[in-house]
């Protein structure tokens, strides 16, 4: 019976100690060893649609002090830089025409004595006689004026004014008389019609026109001739004869000579007041014979203000101007910027009576000092620019060169169609060279001896606005993101979003994925991103999809993006205010995040 | 001080104790000479016996119905797994691990429950027309319930459309620790007919219940969305001090939570119910209905994940970040940069499931949670040191509900000596039991355990569902049998 109860003992015993003490080991979980801790969270990770404020040029564009581009009180961008301004003086010489010699004319003049019925022996008594007349006659003088090597910044004369004395003398000699004769009140001297005089002031003179008259006897002896002192403050030399004035034998451009002959003509009546004691042998004398003297000479010549052609040379030294501080996606290689019209301002000051035609070629230049592209001022065969004279760098010509008119009063617009291909490529300096500043010959009148200066401030001022044959490329890449990402993985990841953009550009991202080393695992990129248009919204989508569910070592993104210009935007300006919102912004991965957290 | 204070009072509620929690194996259920089959039906008699000190009946308990190869698994079986990934284990979070096979281990709750016991003192005797019992013990109860959901989010986010649901309702994370002081008697009232009943007077040491009781979770393109409601139940007795955040309202701060002095916590009473029938000299049916009763807990710190208290909900919903501002010197950067729209983001997750203090002093009642047994014996004809056996239990308690069907062949091969092999079936899964009691005149040794695990590491950690307990105790008998 004790067999019976201790057998089942036994068994159980065994049961137990093999069941209980010798369970089944799994060596396949020896937890001794490392666990790999790579994890996958999340299945489909999916933010719900976010948006990011409106990111505005004016947030995106760090523009610096004293860079190019600047916004005005609108927040309208321009590229706004001044050149220095370029300076030339020119004068036009005073001319000095050489002084006469002295001319004099001699008339002779009779004067018949009257009868006297009384008989020989008895004296004649002492009493006046009546006065006796004579008519003058035309008396003419010739005086010439002549210089040479006047300057050939002279082209023409029409008229002048000057600071000329002239001598006019009235004298008589006589071998019979040496009394005084009187000059009759209306006796006149006849001067050239072109010239403008004035005498010192005399009783017996009046000055009408040209011509010189006396209104009043006036005494003349041989002792004492009377002396007429007529300034000449101006002549007209439009209605000269051929062969006087100003010209140019050796041609223009070269040093003229300058002839001028006047014509004094006088006429009138000499009276003489005899008295019979004049003459004891008065029975005897018939007549008595006067030669009359005019005698004219002008001093030196000169000429201090002349209504005249003149064509001095302007000479105007290359303008540079820097362009700074430009964003980088305006200056990117194979841009082409069809800028919608750009300005160029002049603020020209010109104090000469002068008109100049304005010419000049804008050269644009690359960082490297490469030539970039060339634009005539103005356009070929457009009227020339015309700067007009007598202003001032206070109140200066404004001229506009720009593509299209615009309508400011004061301002003449320069039309210049292909303006734009000098920021066709944001460049980094424009020049101004060729500069040609030509004499309008035009008949003005200056003040000669004097200094005159030429002014022009240069103004670039490019608004940001765009044509539609606007090519612009930015790329940029964004990398470094493995440093952060290398100890996760993606499978799939999907954005998509919708671009709000009211700028006046449509944009065509591409983005390609970077990978370390540059090694491009088996990635699918699927981009269904049509081109952001101006002003619009515009769903992008993007899809990068691991082959063999490996993103490892994705670094970052290479962003391209083409821009252009619809037509419909064409000619808005860019403004700080403008920007893009992204909306609906959902990131999607798909298979979730690998986490090696074995490395964290 | 204060901290030693503390760490005793973490280990008690780590420990927990649980009035409800078994502090006998049902492997020993069918085992005449266990001790403590009282434990399992108060209508259970025994030897006299008087318990050893320390040695009496110490009970370590851990059942899951998730272990080690839901979690962990072997790359060797992996599809797809890199070879030049030198690990030979792996988590269910590697994406190499497919998500529906991990998905299909969990339950819809995963449970984790620690369980102790230790009898202080203990003593059964025949005596008054009857078996009587005494028994003073502590025992702790520690568990948590996981949703399944929680793992599915984890594995698998928001699926494959980026649109899901999720129910996160009943985590939960529970502990207790209580005296006991129990008093029983069976007697047989009819022939073949044996009731018993136990009366426990519970002193509460501590118990807190942290329970998310609705969490929703919607996760989709346009929106997501959270809506919860939890409730917090904390006390320790007047020793425990929670503090609140500085600055933000009637936040708890966990960090500064203090135990500065032993205090009881409540006051509670159970009932234990049972009998045993001898419908047969071979079959005999028992039944026993245990801890019927509550516990009062007072000193409480009672909280909600609502800011004002009461039972609203808290919800929270995210539409994308919006406007995030990208310049720094843009009027309204600091107000919608992403970084504070992240922090906006994760405070809004927080409010959902951060607990408010609403109450401190409160009082709050717990129902015990009961359990059900149901068993029959039969004993082999032919040789009577042979029987079989079935037991049905159900642990009626809340989340950590659970029910089982046991099979047991048991051994009572000669009148010192008692064994028994059983397996179960269970919300926990399968288990095998075992127990070998020796019990000479004098003395009562068993050692035993519920869920023998067959398959383990090589560290002996069991392999499948983590459910292993191991009962032993060494007591002293007298007198005759019962």
């Amino acid at each position: 019976m004790k067999k019976l109860h201790i057998r089942p003992v036994c068994a159980v015993l065994a049961c137990a100690g093999l069941l209980g003490l010798v369970s089944c080991v799994d060596t396949d979980y020896d937890l001794t060893g490392d666990i790999d801790k790579l994890v996958n969270v999340g299945g489909t990770l999916q933010v719900p649609g976010s948006s990011t404020e409106k990111l505005t040029l004016g947030q995106l564009i760090d523009l610096k002090e004293g860079g190019s581009i600047k916004a005005d009180a609108e927040g309208n961008y321009s590229l706004v830089q001044s050149g220095s301004g370029t300076n030339a003086n020119f004068d036009v010489p005073a001319v000095e025409i050489g002084s006469s010699d002295a001319v004099t004319a001699t008339t002779l003049l009779t004067f018949a004595l009257p009868k006297f019925d009384i008989p020989p022996g008895i004296d004649i008594p002492e009493m006046e006689l009546d006065p006796i007349l004579t008519e003058t006659g035309l008396i003419e003088n010739t005086v010439t004026l002549e210089g040479n090597n006047i300057t050939e910044v002279l082209t023409s004369l029409k008229s002048a004014k000057m600071d000329v004395s002239f001598d006019l003398d009235v004298n008589f000699t006589s071998d019979e008389y040496d009394g005084t004769a009187y000059v009759k009140a209306g006796y006149k001297f006849i001067l050239p019609s072109n010239w403008t005089i004035s005498t010192d002031a005399s009783p017996y003179l009046k000055v009408e026109g040209s011509t010189i008259k006396f209104i009043k006897d006036c005494p003349i002896s041989e002792k004492l001739p009377f002396h007429i002192r007529v300034k000449i403050s101006a002549m007209d030399f439009s209605k000269l004869p051929a062969g006087e004035g100003l010209t140019h034998p050796n041609g223009l451009g070269k040093p003229g000579k300058f002839i001028l002959k006047g014509n004094i003509s006088s006429d009138g009546q000499i009276e003489l007041r005899l008295k019979t004691s004049d003459f004891p042998n008065i029975r005897e004398i018939k007549d008595i014979k006067l030669k009359l003297q005019t005698k004219a000479q002008i001093s030196k010549a000169v000429i201090r203000e002349a209504t005249c052609v003149v064509e001095p040379k302007i000479d105007v030294k290359p303008v540079v101007f820097n362009i700074n501080d430009v964003p980088d996606f305006l200056t990117e290689d194979g841009n082409s910027l069809d800028i919608y019209n750009p300005q160029i301002a002049l603020k020209v000051s010109n104090s000469s009576p002068l008109s100049i035609k304005f010419s000049a070629k804008a050269v644009s230049y690359d960082a490297n000092g490469k030539q970039l592209n060339v634009v005539e001022i103005p356009a070929a065969g457009a009227p020339a620019i015309v700067i007009p004279g007598n202003t001032t760098p206070e109140a200066p010509s404004r001229f506009v060169l720009c593509r299209e008119a615009g309508k400011e009063a004061g301002v003449t617009y320069v039309v210049i169609p292909n303006l734009s291909k000098i920021v066709e490529t944001i460049p980094s300096k424009i020049e101004f060279t060729d500069i040609k500043c030509e004499p309008v010959a035009k008949e003005e009148t200056y003040k000669l001896g004097t200094a005159y200066s030429f002014s022009a401030d240069y103004e670039a001022e490019i608004p940001l606005k765009f044509g539609d044959n606007t090519r612009f490329s930015y790329s940029t890449k964004v990398d470094g993101w493995n440093q952060d990402l290398k100890d996760y993985d993606f499978h799939t990841i999907q954005l998509s979003l919708d671009v709000v953009n009211d700028l006046p550009l449509s944009i065509k991202p591409t983005i390609t994925p970077i990978f370390l080393d540059g090694s491009m695992p088996s990635v699918e990129v699927s981009q269904d991103i049509a081109t952001i248009q101006g002003d619009g919204t515009t769903t992008v989508k993007i899809l990068v999809k691991s082959l063999d569910r490996k993103l490892k070592g994705f670094d970052g993104i290479d962003v391209k993006i083409e821009g252009s210009i619809a037509s419909k935007d064409a000619g808005k300006c860019i403004n700080e205010n403008m920007g893009v919102k992204f909306e609906n912004i959902t990131v999607k991965i798909i298979g979730g995040i690998d986490i090696d957290a074995n490395n964290l | 001080m204060k901290t030693l204070k503390t760490t005793i009072l973490a280990g008690a509620l780590a420990l927990g104790v649980c009035a409800s929690a078994q502090d006998a194996p049902r492997t020993a259920y069918f085992l005449d000479g266990y001790s403590y089959r009282h434990e399992l039906n108060p209508a259970f008699g025994s030897r006299n016996y008087i318990s050893f000190p320390v040695l009496a009946n110490l009970d370590f308990g851990l059942s899951s119905n998730m272990g080690v190869n839901t979690f962990i698994y072997p790359t060797s079986k992996l599809d797809g797994y890199p070879a030049d990934r030198n690990y030979a284990l792996t988590t269910f979070m590697s994406p190499y691990v497919d998500a529906n096979e991990f998905l299909n281990k969990l339950s819809e709750n995963s449970h984790l429950n620690f369980d102790y016991s230790q009898t202080i003192l203990s003593t059964g005797f025949n005596a008054w027309g009857g078996f009587s019992t005494l028994n003073v013990g502590v025992r702790a109860h520690a568990g948590v319930n996981l949703p399944k959901d929680l793992f599915r989010f984890m594995k698998i986010g928001a699926g494959e459309t980026g649109n899901a649901e999720y129910n996160f309702s009943d985590l939960r994370v529970q502990a207790t620790a209580v005296g006991e002081v129990a008093l029983g008697h069976s007697r047989e009232i009819i022939e073949g007919l044996r009731v018993g009943a136990k009366v426990k007077f519970l002193v509460g040491l501590a118990n807190i219940d942290a329970h998310m009781q609705d969490l929703h979770a919607t996760f989709g393109d346009k929106e997501w969305k959270l809506r919860g409601k939890g409730e917090l139940l904390m006390t320790a007795g007047t020793g425990l001090k929670v503090p609140l955040q500085d600055g933000e309202g009637n936040l708890i701060d966990w960090n500064g939570i203090k135990y500065e002095g032993f205090n009881i916590g409540g006051y509670g009473l159970g009932v234990d119910l049972g009998a045993t029938y001898e419908l047969t000299p071979d079959l005999t049916l028992s039944a026993a209905v245990q801890d019927l009763g509550a516990m009062s807990w007072k000193h409480a710190y009672i909280g909600g994940t609502g800011v004002y208290g009461g039972d609203e909900y808290n919800e929270w919903s995210f539409s994308g970040f919006q406007n995030v501002a990208v310049k720094n010197d843009e009027p309204g950067y600091e107000e919608n940069k992403i970084e504070t729209q992240l922090d906006n983001l994760t405070d809004g997750i927080k409010d959902i499931y951060n607990f408010h203090l609403k109450q401190n002093g409160g009082r709050y009642r717990q129902a015990l949670d009961a359990t059900l047994r149901l068993g029959a014996e039969y004993t082999l004809p032919v040789y009577r040191g042979l029987s079989g056996g079935v037991l049905y239990t159900s642990y009626i308690g809340g989340v950590s509900s659970w029910n089982e069907g046991r099979f047991y062949a048991n051994f009572k091969p000669a009148g010192w000596f008692n064994a028994t092999i059983n397996y179960g079936i269970s919300t926990f899964g399968n288990s095998f039991g075992w127990m070998l009691n020796f019990h000479p005149k004098g003395i009562n040794f068993f050692i035993g355990s519920d869920h023998q695990f067959l398959k383990v590491t090589p560290q002996y950690i069991p392999l499948g569902h983590l459910n292993a307990n191991i009962n032993l105790g060494f007591n002293i008998t007298f007198g005759s049998k019962s």
